[in-house]
This record gives C-alpha cells, sequence and structure tokens, in this order.
C-alpha cells in the first residue's frame, strides 16, 4: 500500500469511528463501500468521507457519480486526490 | 352538498410570553390553507366555501349567517387541536352540519379527536378520502365508515381503526387545489420578510425518513408520494403573477431523478418563478449539479433541518445524517448562492454551555434565516412514545415548538431568556 492510501485509510478510519479495523488486512483494491466492503461503510458514511476529504486535501467530489466512482477502493481515492490536489 | 372548509385562526399559547414577558418566542402561522384547497379541488361538483380564519379571524360567524352547510372539515396541526374542537362544538351549536377533522394531528393522534363534537376522523391524505365520505354520506350508502382513512367517532368507547395506507391514488392529481376559494384572503399570504405575495404549492407528500420527534411520518405511513411533473408546473402556473412559489413538501428532493427533471422543467417552463423548498443537507452535498440547475431555474432558497450541531444529537434523534455533512452543506449553499433557512431544535436540557455551542456555530456558517424550535414530543411520533413519562404540560395548545412542556434543566426564566437571546441575535442580519 502507498503512503496516501494508508493515510486514507487511517482518515476514513477516524471519519467514521472505525476503531478495532485491523489495517493490515485491507487491500489497496478491496472494495470500500457497501455490503462487500470490508469496513463496513455505508452511504452516509462514504458522504462523510468525501467531505472529510474535501475538507484534509481540498478536493471536492461534485456529484454523487463522482463519489461512487472515487470511493470504490483506496487506490481510486488515493488517485483521485493525487490528481486533484 | 354544501361543505365549509375551515381553517383556524392562530391560536397557539407562549409560555415565556404569559410566564415571563417575553414576546419574541411567539409562534405565528402564515400562509394559504393548501390542503383545504386541495380537498376543495376534489370537490368542485359541491358548494364548497374556504373559511381562513388565520386571515378572517371573524370570519366564521359571518359565512354562518348566509351558508348553511351539510359537512364541515376542520384542519389544523398539533398546537391547533384544542381549537379545532372548540370550533367543532361551535358547528354543533349553530347548525346540523357533519363535522369532520383531518390533518397533522388527526392523523398522528385521531383518539384525541373522538369527542361528541365530531362526527368523522380523516387520516392520513385526505384528497381522495374526504370525497368518498361526502359521496357516501350524499347517498347514504353506508355513513363512510367502510373507506380506509375514515374513522368514524365513537365517544366513550375505543376507536376503530383499520389499517390503511395512501398511494399515489390519493393525490387526485387532475383535480388542481381550488386556489380561487381563497382568492379574498391572498393579499395576507406573504413572504414577511420581503414583503411580497407567496403561493404555496405541493409537489410531493412524505417522507421515509424516521427523525423520531417529526410528525410527517404517519401522514403517509412512510410513503414518499409524488406529483407528476406536469401537474407540478401546472398548479404553478394557476397561482398567476404571484412571483414566489413555496414548495410545501416535507422533502422536494427525496426522489433525485425525479427532482432533477422536475429542476429542468421549471426552467423550460419559462415560469420565471422565485422557489423556496425543504431539502436534507446530505442530499445538497450528494448532488450539487442538481441544484445548481434548480438555482437556474429559480431556486431562491432552501430550507434544511440541521437540528443540531454535533453526531451524537443527531443520531439520537435517528436523523441518518452528520454535524460535518451539514457544515459542508452550508458551504456548497453559500458558495452557489442559495439562501438558507436552517431549522434548528433545542433540547429543554440545554444549559448555558449548549445555548453558547449554537451561537457560536450560528455566528461561524452563514444561514440566512434561522429557525430555532424547542424539541417538543409530539403525541404519534417515536419521541412521544419514549419520553411520555417525562412531559409535564399535557395542553395541546403549547405544542407550538417554541415552549418546553418536558422540564427545563435551567431555571425556566433563565432557559427562555437565552432562547430569545439566541434567537435575537441570529436574526439581526436574517434574510432570505
Amino acid at each position: 500500500m502507498e503512503p496516501l492510501e494508508l493515510e486514507l485509510l487511517e482518515l476514513i478510519c477516524r471519519t467514521c469511528n472505525l476503531d478495532d479495523v485491523d489495517l493490515d488486512t485491507i487491500s489497496r483494491d478491496d472494495t470500500l463501500i457497501g455490503p462487500e466492503s470490508p469496513l463496513g461503510i455505508d452511504s452516509i458514511d462514504a458522504l462523510e468521507i468525501a467531505v472529510t476529504v474535501q475538507q484534509e486535501y481540498g478536493v471536492r467530489m461534485d456529484s454523487e457519480n463522482t463519489t461512487r466512482t472515487v470511493l470504490q477502493s483506496l487506490a481510486t481515492l488515493a488517485e483521485y486526490v493525487n490528481k486533484n490536489r | 352538498m354544501n361543505i365549509l372548509l375551515i381553517n383556524p385562526p392562530n391560536c397557539g399559547r407562549s409560555i415565556p410570553e404569559e410566564r415571563y414577558g417575553i414576546t419574541s418566542l411567539k409562534q405565528i402561522f402564515r400562509g394559504e390553507p393548501l390542503a383545504l384547497e386541495e380537498l376543495a379541488g376534489n370537490l368542485r361538483h359541491h358548494d364548497v366555501r374556504i373559511v381562513d380564519l388565520k386571515a378572517e379571524p371573524d370570519g366564521l360567524d359571518q359565512i354562518l349567517s348566509s351558508f348553511i352547510p351539510d359537512v364541515v372539515g376542520i384542519t389544523g396541526v398539533t398546537c391547533e387541536a384544542n381549537t379545532m374542537l372548540h370550533l367543532a362544538g361551535q358547528i354543533k351549536k349553530s347548525c346540523r352540519a357533519i363535522v369532520v377533522v383531518g390533518g397533522i394531528h388527526a392523523s398522528n393522534d385521531p383518539h384525541f379527536f373522538n369527542r361528541e363534537s365530531v362526527d368523522f376522523i380523516v387520516m392520513g391524505l385526505g384528497k381522495k378520502v374526504f370525497s368518498d365520505l361526502i359521496t357516501a354520506l350524499e347517498t347514504g350508502e353506508d355513513e363512510g365508515t367502510s373507506i380506509p382513512g375514515v374513522v368514524r367517532t365513537t365517544p366513550g368507547k375505543k376507536l376503530i381503526i383499520a389499517p390503511f395506507r395512501n398511494s399515489e391514488v390519493d393525490l387526485v392529481e387532475d383535480k388542481p387545489a381550488a386556489y380561487d376559494l381563497v382568492s379574498k384572503y391572498r393579499s395576507h399570504y406573504i413572504l414577511e420578510k420581503l414583503g411580497i405575495n407567496m403561493g404555496f404549492v405541493a409537489s410531493a407528500y412524505g417522507c421515509p425518513h424516521r427523525c423520531s420527534f417529526c410528525c410527517i411520518h404517519d401522514q403517509t405511513a412512510g410513503s414518499y408520494l409524488t406529483k407528476s411533473i406536469d401537474a407540478v408546473i401546472r398548479d404553478i402556473g394557476l397561482l398567476g403573477d404571484i412571483p414566489v412559489i413555496r414548495l410545501v413538501d416535507a422533502n422536494t428532493f427525496g426522489d433525485i431523478k425525479r427532482a432533477g427533471t422536475l429542476g429542468r422543467a421549471l426552467l423550460d417552463s419559462g415560469l420565471k418563478k422565485q422557489y423556496l423548498a425543504d431539502i436534507r443537507s446530505d442530499t445538497v452535498v450528494r448532488h450539487p449539479e442538481m441544484l445548481r440547475e434548480w438555482k437556474e431555474a429559480g431556486l431562491r432558497a432552501v430550507v434544511i433541518g440541521f437540528e443540531e450541531t454535533d453526531n451524537i444529537s443527531l443520531t439520537a434523534m435517528n436523523k441518518a445524517n452528520t454535524a460535518n455533512i451539514n457544515t459542508e452543506a452550508i458551504t456548497v449553499l453559500n458558495e452557489m448562492g442559495i439562501s438558507i433557512v436552517g431549522d434548528f431544535i433545542i433540547s429543554p436540557d440545554y444549559d448555558e454551555h449548549d445555548f453558547e455551542r449554537l451561537g457560536s456555530y450560528l455566528e461561524g456558517n452563514r444561514i440566512d434565516l434561522p429557525m430555532i424550535t424547542v424539541m417538543t414530543p409530539l403525541p404519534g411520533t417515536p419521541l412521544y412514545a419514549e419520553i411520555q413519562s417525562q412531559i409535564t404540560n399535557h395542553n395541546l395548545d403549547y405544542y407550538t415548538l417554541t415552549n418546553a412542556v418536558t422540564p427545563t434543566k435551567l431555571d425556566e426564566k433563565q432557559f427562555y431568556t437565552l432562547y430569545a437571546d439566541l434567537l435575537g441575535k441570529s436574526h439581526t442580519a436574517a434574510q432570505i
């Protein structure tokens, strides 16, 4: 996992109050949102993550489609942040 | 049949005013009685009159001197429930009309109206149901008791309420609201801050969310029902040259695809109105692109229930939203130039620190018109079931959302003084 991806994972866990997640078990391509997510993130959590990313990195996801695409995995999120910050 | 529909007068009472002389916290309702106009729109083959006692407080005696109703319909919210009963008694003394009550309180707490002065209770959306009841009464077929949503009162005995759920059929959208029946009151229906005329249009009913304090859910048993785009455009057109349209839905944007289509249709219609509508903050953050289109179509201001400034309180209200998302929605709307009417709910448990916290939030976030109410357990809501035993004031006249009906943590006078100060400060530069 790249440093930014790990940083984003920690941010996600902090934002969603996921205190008992073993970070080593999460991979960069795991699904972030929905029933298949190892983090158990729901749609309101996803929105909270999008807002927090905007506040921390100055990168806004300006439509639901963008949010859905960007939050597919840590890899896609890190790529979007890198490209837009 | 001769049918008289009554909108009750402003009748809520104020603890801060009565006990401490604080007059700035009194709740006054303004705007047209759209629910009655919708009912009347489906009763065009009868002689229907609407008396709006908010606009014409002595209008009832006047109309009863020249119009003998066969049926009287009375609507109202919770703080008007006692007055609805009083009006029902007045009607029974003055004529032989059948009295029917409906509206939010009748839907959420029908047992309250199981009295001698009331003959029928209409629960939920009444446009079709009330018309069906009128037909049944006219034909004498069955006294209306088999119509889902109609309850025959049985004073002294338990009400029997058959389960029912409204559907799109209940909107009767091919029959528009009878706006013409309140034309003589039209000058009273203004947007207070600007002094310009405002008309009401309903485009959607109910709400799929289940916030613990909210009384909307049982109006449609949790369904979210929408009018067709054509019907909404038609209704706005019926209001003629009235420049500001308040979409009175609990949530105009509950179905995003349809909300986007409606925004584009408003733009294409060339109506050139300004709109006020209710939206959730998470919808703002999820769909800024849709709101940009609405802004272009004339969206002037949105009403958002922020309710509180921390996640613990929002979770306790079952709000399914977060403080962070609320704040981001404010940023997005500020950037777009859409004004914000922001609803906040203070708890009777508030202490000085809580009032300061909310005050700081309002200072730090540009909300054009903050609306601050007191958490009130309205009968029929989950909150009522939860804290019923804590209620010390059961007189519904005080359920105006500006009174504490459970004990305040602070000394009561201090609570209302801080509340009035907060409201006063937050309204110094208020505008929409």
